[in-house]
C-alpha cells in the first residue's frame, strides 16, 4: 500500500474533507499539521504555493484540496459506482461548493456590521433554498447517490458541520438530509475520527 | 449501445466550451444545443433542471449540471482524464488551479465601470499573469503536456482559458516555451483543429 502524507495547517478548513475520507476508507496516512510560522519556508516547495498537499510514497506531491479529496475518495471506494453516479456525486459537490464560497465570504468578513448583514442574508436567502433543493436530491435512505455512502454524503456532512456552528437549527425538519448526516456519522471510520480528531475553531 | 449526449448552453463559449473541445478531441458525437440569452426556451427549461443553471449535459435522459462536472465526465468517458489515479489527480490539480485565473477573468468581464475595469486589467496583465504563468510553466513538461506524456483535459482546459487572455495580451506566452508547446499540442490535435475552424465565432 502506498504511504500518504497530508500537510495542512492545524485547522479543519480545506483539509477536513480529505481527513474524513481517509477515515471512512480506513486508509492510514500521516496527518501533518504545520504552524503558521513554518509556512513561508514550506510554501516554495509546494506545486502552487498552497496547502493542503498530499505526498504519495514520499515523492509525488498533489495540491488543490478537491483534487486530493477526489483521489482519496477513489482509493476509499467512495467516488460512485458508475461513471454517471460519479458525475452525480461531482455535481452535488460542486453545488455545495457554490454555497460554501458564500458562507466563507460571510465568515471572513472583517467589518462587523457588514458581517451581520451578510450573515442575515446567507441565513435567509442562500441557505434555505439550497437545503430544500438538496433535501430533494437526498434519497429517503439518506444517500445522495445510489444506495450507499459516497463522498457526496461526507462532503455535505463536513460543510454542514461548519454551517451549523453559525446556524444551529439549519437542518431542522429536513428528514432526508438528517439521514445523510446520520449515515456519515455512524460510518465506523468516521465515528472514530470524530471522537479522536483535534478540536479546532475552524 | 452508446448513450446520446446533448449539451445545452447559451450561444457563447463561456462555461461550455471546454466540454465542446473535449467532445471534438475525442470525435464523440453530441448535440450542441444553444439558447440565446433571455430566450423563452431557457425560461421554460430552467425550472426543470437540477439546479436552475446551464450548462447541462443530458446523457440519454439523465441531466447533469455544473460545468466542471460535465467536463470531467466527458474527459473520463473519452480517456482524456489521465491513465492512472495519480495522473487523474494531477490533471484535477492543474484544472482546479486554473480557477484563480478564471475568477479574475469573470470579475473583469462583469465589471461595468470603465475605470475600474482598466485597473483590474492592468493588475491582471502586469502582476497576476506573469506569476501565475511562471508557475504553470514549471508544471508543464518540456514536451508540452501537464500530465504524463500525452494530451489530457488539463492541457485543453489551459488552452481554452487562454482563449480569453490572449486577446488582452497576444504575446503573453512569449517567455514560456513549455506553455507555448501545450498550446501547440492542443490546437494541432486533429479533432480540436477541425472544431476551431468550424465553431460558431462568439465574443465570449
Amino acid at each position: 500500500m502506498p504511504t500518504y502524507k497530508l500537510t495542512y495547517f492545524n485547522v479543519r478548513g480545506r483539509g477536513e474533507l480529505i481527513r474524513l475520507l481517509f477515515a471512512a476508507g480506513g486508509i492510514p496516512y500521516e496527518d501533518v499539521r504545520i504552524e503558521w510560522d513554518k509556512w513561508p519556508e514550506l510554501k516554495s516547495k509546494t506545486p502552487m504555493g498552497q496547502v493542503p498537499t498530499l505526498e504519495v510514497d514520499g515523492q509525488l506531491m498533489i495540491c488543490q484540496s478537491m483534487a486530493i479529496a477526489r483521489f482519496v475518495a477513489r482509493e476509499a471506494g467512495l467516488l460512485g459506482k458508475t461513471s454517471v453516479d460519479q458525475a452525480r456525486a461531482d455535481m452535488l459537490l460542486d453545488g455545495g461548493m457554490d454555497l460554501g464560497k458564500l458562507f466563507t465570504e460571510m465568515v471572513m468578513e472583517k467589518d462587523a456590521s457588514k458581517k451581520a448583514e451578510k450573515k442575515k442574508e446567507f441565513g435567509e436567502k442562500s441557505l434555505p433554498p439550497f437545503l430544500a433543493l438538496y433535501e430533494g436530491f437526498a434519497g429517503g435512505n439518506g444517500y445522495f447517490v445510489g444506495d450507499s455512502l459516497t463522498w457526496a454524503d461526507i462532503a455535505f456532512f463536513n460543510m454542514m458541520d461548519f454551517i451549523t456552528a453559525e446556524y444551529p437549527s439549519a437542518l431542522d425538519g429536513y428528514c432526508n438530509l438528517n439521514k445523510v448526516v446520520d449515515n456519515v456519522k455512524t460510518n465506523p471510520g468516521v465515528a472514530k475520527w470524530l471522537k479522536e480528531r483535534p478540536v479546532t475553531d475552524h | 449501445m452508446a448513450p446520446k449526449y446533448r449539451l445545452v448552453y447559451f450561444n457563447v463559449r463561456g462555461r461550455a466550451e471546454l466540454t465542446r473541445l473535449l467532445f471534438a478531441a475525442a470525435d464523440l458525437e453530441y448535440q450542441d444545443q444553444r439558447f440565446e440569452f433571455g430566450s423563452d426556451q431557457w425560461k421554460e427549461l430552467k425550472p426543470n433542471t437540477p439546479m436552475g443553471q446551464a450548462p447541462l449535459l443530458y446523457v440519454d435522459d439523465v441531466a447533469l449540471c455544473q460545468s466542471m462536472t460535465i467536463a470531467r465526465y466527458v474527459a473520463r468517458t473519452t480517456g482524456l482524464a489521465g491513465r492512472t489515479p495519480i495522473e487523474e489527480a494531477t490533471a484535477d490539480m492543474i484544472v482546479d488551479g486554473l480557477d484563480d485565473m478564471q475568477r479574475k477573468l469573470v470579475a473583469m468581464f462583469n465589471e461595468k465601470g470603465d475605470e475600474k475595469k482598466a485597473e483590474l486589467q492592468k493588475e491582471f496583465v502586469g502582476s497576476f499573469l506573469p506569476q501565475f504563468l511562471g508557475n504553470y510553466e514549471k508544471l508543464a513538461g518540456a514536451e508540452g503536456f501537464f500530465v504524463g506524456d500525452s494530451l489530457t483535459w488539463a492541457d485543453i482546459a489551459f488552452f481554452n482559458l487562454m482563449g480569453w487572455v490572449t486577446p488582452m495580451d497576444p504575446a503573453v506566452l512569449g517567455g514560456f516555451p513549455n506553455l507555448s508547446k501545450v498550446m501547440d499540442n492542443v490546437q494541432s490535435q486533429r479533432g480540436i483543429a477541425r472544431w476551431l475552424k468550424e465553431r460558431p465565432q462568439t465574443k465570449m
